[in-house]
């Protein structure tokens, strides 16, 4: 959630530092429609969508790749992990893409 | 120090075990849960270290109902497949029957007690849990899946060992395992997941280690002579 924060006030200081930006809440539209990734970051630190803890199957023959306490989650959980999920995707993956995306404004 | 053996369950399957005797008159018995890697090197040197401390020490091989014989002392991720397809076929209800046979083998030496590492902490939390096993104390190391029994009550003195910065097992779990069960000793070291295990110097914790296993022995000590 911190980093999720400052990824949504550096949306901000991007308007700020636009020149020709003259609303704040289009600009964040703006952004949103450009990368949903950064979307849903803005909506979760709005407290439009909020984060959620699934259990998510793991194919026995995807264990290799598994760090070891996924390993050991998934043993005694009916080889399924815990994942953090916004809208519905993986949130680590949301926020990566969210964070590359800053560069292109 | 110790032998390999066998042992047989109540419904009469044999299943292999490793058994370490100490000098002189044991004052109990101790049935030692493996990882999830089998009686290899290692759990086999734990329980000749508990045989060395004056128990009759038994660990039965947990994994031989879905493959006999399996252990291994590979503990990299080549082997995580390997070991979820045993679980995948591992039954809990049996998985009982198989300590009872290690209890009755351990009996020999007195009163039993049960530890178990990982994989082998949860069993020693179920076999608390459970009527009639024949145990007098249960003391287990960073139970895999513990949280999931939390309804489980202990039936017998009971004391759990967790690493508080296992990612596998949260602090939050284990803190409402001790608010469930104050009737349990559960105690908290600053080191990870399988943190006495010293085959694995990325997990080995040498201080927590040293200090859950006096804790050990002297729960043992007090429960089983």
């Amino acid at each position: 959630m911190l980093v999720a924060a400052l990824v949504d006030a550096y949306v901000d200081r991007l308007f700020s530092a636009d020149g020709e930006a003259e609303d704040i809440l289009e600009y964040r539209s703006r952004v949103a429609t450009q990368s949903p990734a950064l979307g849903s970051i803005m909506a979760l630190c709005s407290g439009r969508v909020r984060l959620v803890t699934e259990a998510v199957a793991v194919p026995i023959a995807d264990y290799g790749a598994l760090a070891v306490e996924d390993f050991m989650v998934s043993l005694y959980n009916d080889h399924s992990v815990q994942r953090l999920r916004l809208n519905g995707s993986d949130m680590m993956k949301t926020l990566a893409e969210a964070i590359a995306a800053l560069d292109g404004f | 120090m110790g032998e390999r053996t066998t042992i047989t369950a109540s419904d009469g399957f044999t299943l292999n075990a490793y058994v370490a005797k100490p000098e002189g008159k044991p004052r109990g018995g101790v049935v030692l849960i493996q990882e999830v890697w089998g009686l290899n090197d290692w759990i086999r040197s734990v329980v000749d270290r508990y045989a060395r401390h004056g128990f009759l020490t038994v660990a039965p091989a947990m994994f031989d109902r879905v493959e006999f014989g399996y252990e291994s002392n590979n503990y990299g991720p080549e082997q995580f497949a390997v070991i979820g397809e045993l679980m995948k076929k591992f039954d809990h209800k049996t998985a009982l029957l198989d300590v009872a046979a290690a209890i009755g083998a351990a009996s020999e030496g007195g009163k039993v007690g049960i530890t178990g590492y990982c994989f082998g902490g949860a069993v020693s939390w179920r076999a608390a849990a459970h009527e009639g096993m024949g145990l007098s104390a249960a003391s287990g190391y960073y139970g895999g899946g513990v949280p999931n029994y939390i309804e489980l009550a202990p039936r017998i003195p009971t004391e759990m060992h967790f690493g508080d910065q296992d990612s596998g097992i949260p602090l939050e779990q284990i803190e409402a395992l001790k608010e469930r069960h104050s009737e349990a000793d559960i105690y908290v070291y600053p080191a990870g997941h399988g943190f006495c295990n010293s085959e694995r110097p990325a997990n080995f914790n040498e201080a927590a280690c040293t200090k859950a296993s006096a804790r050990t022995l002297d729960f043992f000590r007090k429960h089983l002579g």
